[in-house]
């Protein structure tokens, strides 16, 4: 292990430990470990994205190609508001350019991939024979797709069998809902495993007597602070 | 595994396209995922561009991070067998334009090397000279979505995708209607992925993990559920 990576290993460490102890209570561990990872990654972000126009716009630019240049000049339009309000409208201009691209380049992929394919791959035979998994899973969609369309369908006062309806597209978008919320937990508890990673193997694991005794001495401090501010309001 | 099994089919020399569209905060549940699936692909004699369209641009970075924490074979050379292309700025614009012509939005890989003296973009030029695009991305919904229009939808190159747990859901349905491969999802998708290909590593260790602490998570749902049901037609009135 080189000195890079034990030293690699400690930030880690100490960054997820910071993070963590938030869990107590805010304190200035935290901030400090919230703080390094904002101004980092903002840092990391202007470094890239300055670095991107100027590989991709302002060289080529430089090197002839004219309407690469006309789009950095056009990018940097963002920015004239800040010489004062009149100058406002000039962003307009990036901003409507950056729109109509976006559309263009998305909207008609986006009707065919997001709703034609999506619909006919809806579209199933309700019955398949010999499958009787497969029949019970196209059942299933057909009643969640229609009671779930339903349930948005304002125009009709969802009363009686309607309401029945309604009320069963409530219950798929709460299954759906449900099963969102166990993917998101499982996202989490990676989110929680693999820096404790860094934390329970050395390096990492060096910091551990540190952080116990930095805890246990915030404990003992605040124990003595409530102690303290009990004795006061009994005198 | 449909996504496995696609890659595993590709004839040896095959140009894949992994793309890293992560950052620092999905690391802890993609990263694992990305170097197996990279293990996997230099394993499998095949070509791998790297490549990240995703705006914090941090994923270049972790693809050369990823390089040096993997044992990358002795023969396996960086610009023969895998290259880094580096963050290309313009998201869905961006990917459009980069599978018409990629020479058209980059002639660099990230370490600032020409295409010209990488030998293996000698013969890629398009989305057409790529077999399978692997895009393994963490903002919601959002680029997996991109690839799906400006590629599968565009070219019919296959498409799998690995998300974060959050994204997976809503992604399910074009599973279903064929525009994805597979999907894999989170560290689960990666553990998977390093059992059916055999590179075992963090994501499959940290499943025993994972199991405990939702064992944990529904032992306290259903404990709660029980409180509450108690309370509810125990007359408590708290």
């Amino acid at each position: 292990m080189t000195p890079i990576d034990i030293a690699a290993g400690l930030v880690s460490a100490a960054l997820a430990l910071m993070a963590w102890s938030l869990l107590y209570k805010e304190n200035g561990f935290y901030r400090l470990g919230e703080n390094l990872l904002v101004g980092g990654t903002i840092g990391y972000g202007v470094v890239l994205g300055l670095k991107a126009v100027w590989s991709h716009g302002v060289v080529p630019a430089m090197q002839g190609d004219l309407w690469l240049g006309l789009a950095v000049v056009v990018g940097l339009l963002f920015f004239v508001r800040f010489f004062g309000r009149k100058y406002v409208w000039y962003s307009r201009i990036p901003l409507a350019v950056l729109l109509g691209v976006g559309f263009g380049v998305s909207l008609n992929a986006m009707i065919q991939a997001q709703i034609t394919v999506q619909l006919i791959a809806t579209m199933k035979s309700l019955f398949v024979g010999g499958n009787i998994l497969e029949t019970i899973n196209n059942i299933v969609i057909f009643v969640g797709v229609v009671t779930t369309m339903f349930y948005f369908v304002y125009s009709i006062e969802h009363k009686g069998p309607l309401n029945t309806v309604s009320k069963i597209g409530r219950y798929v978008m709460m299954v759906a809902f449900g099963g969102s919320f166990g993917f998101n937990l499982l996202g989490r508890i990676a989110m929680l495993v693999s820096p404790m990673q860094a934390v329970v193997v050395p390096p990492g694991a060096y910091l551990i007597p540190v952080a116990l005794a930095i805890m246990g001495y915030v404990l003992w401090r605040d124990l003595q602070k409530r102690r303290a501010a009990e004795t006061k309001a009994a005198t | 595994m449909n996504i496995y099994d696609d890659l595993n089919s590709l004839p040896p020399g095959s140009v894949v396209l992994q793309t890293i569209d992560i950052g620092w905060v999905s690391w802890p549940e993609l990263g694992d995922t990305s170097k197996a699936i990279f293990k996997f692909l230099l394993s499998k004699n095949l070509k791998v561009l790297i490549v990240d369209f995703e705006t914090t641009a941090q994923g270049t970075t972790l693809a050369e991070i990823m390089f040096t924490q993997i044992q990358i074979p002795a023969d396996k050379k960086y610009g023969v067998d895998y290259v880094n292309l580096g963050y290309i700025p313009g998201e869905e614009a961006a990917i459009a334009a980069f599978a018409k012509n990629i020479r058209a939005v980059t002639t660099k890989d990230a370490r600032g090397t020409p295409f010209d003296q990488l030998p293996i973009m000698n013969n890629v030029n398009s989305i057409k000279d790529i077999s399978f695009v692997m895009a393994i991305c963490m903002s919601a919904g959002l680029y997996p979505e991109f690839y799906i229009r400006q590629i599968q939808l565009q070219y019919g190159t296959p498409l799998g995708a690995a998300v974060i747990s959050s994204m997976a859901p809503p992604l399910k349905p074009y599973v279903d209607a064929g525009q994805l491969v597979g999907l894999m999802n989170s560290q689960r998708g990666g553990a998977e992925f390093e059992l059916v290909s055999g590179f075992l590593g963090l994501a499959t260790a940290s499943m025993d993990s994972q199991s405990l602490a939702h064992a944990f998570v529904i032992i306290a749902v259903i404990a709660a559920n029980i409180l509450f049901l108690g309370r509810k037609f125990g007359g408590s009135k708290k």
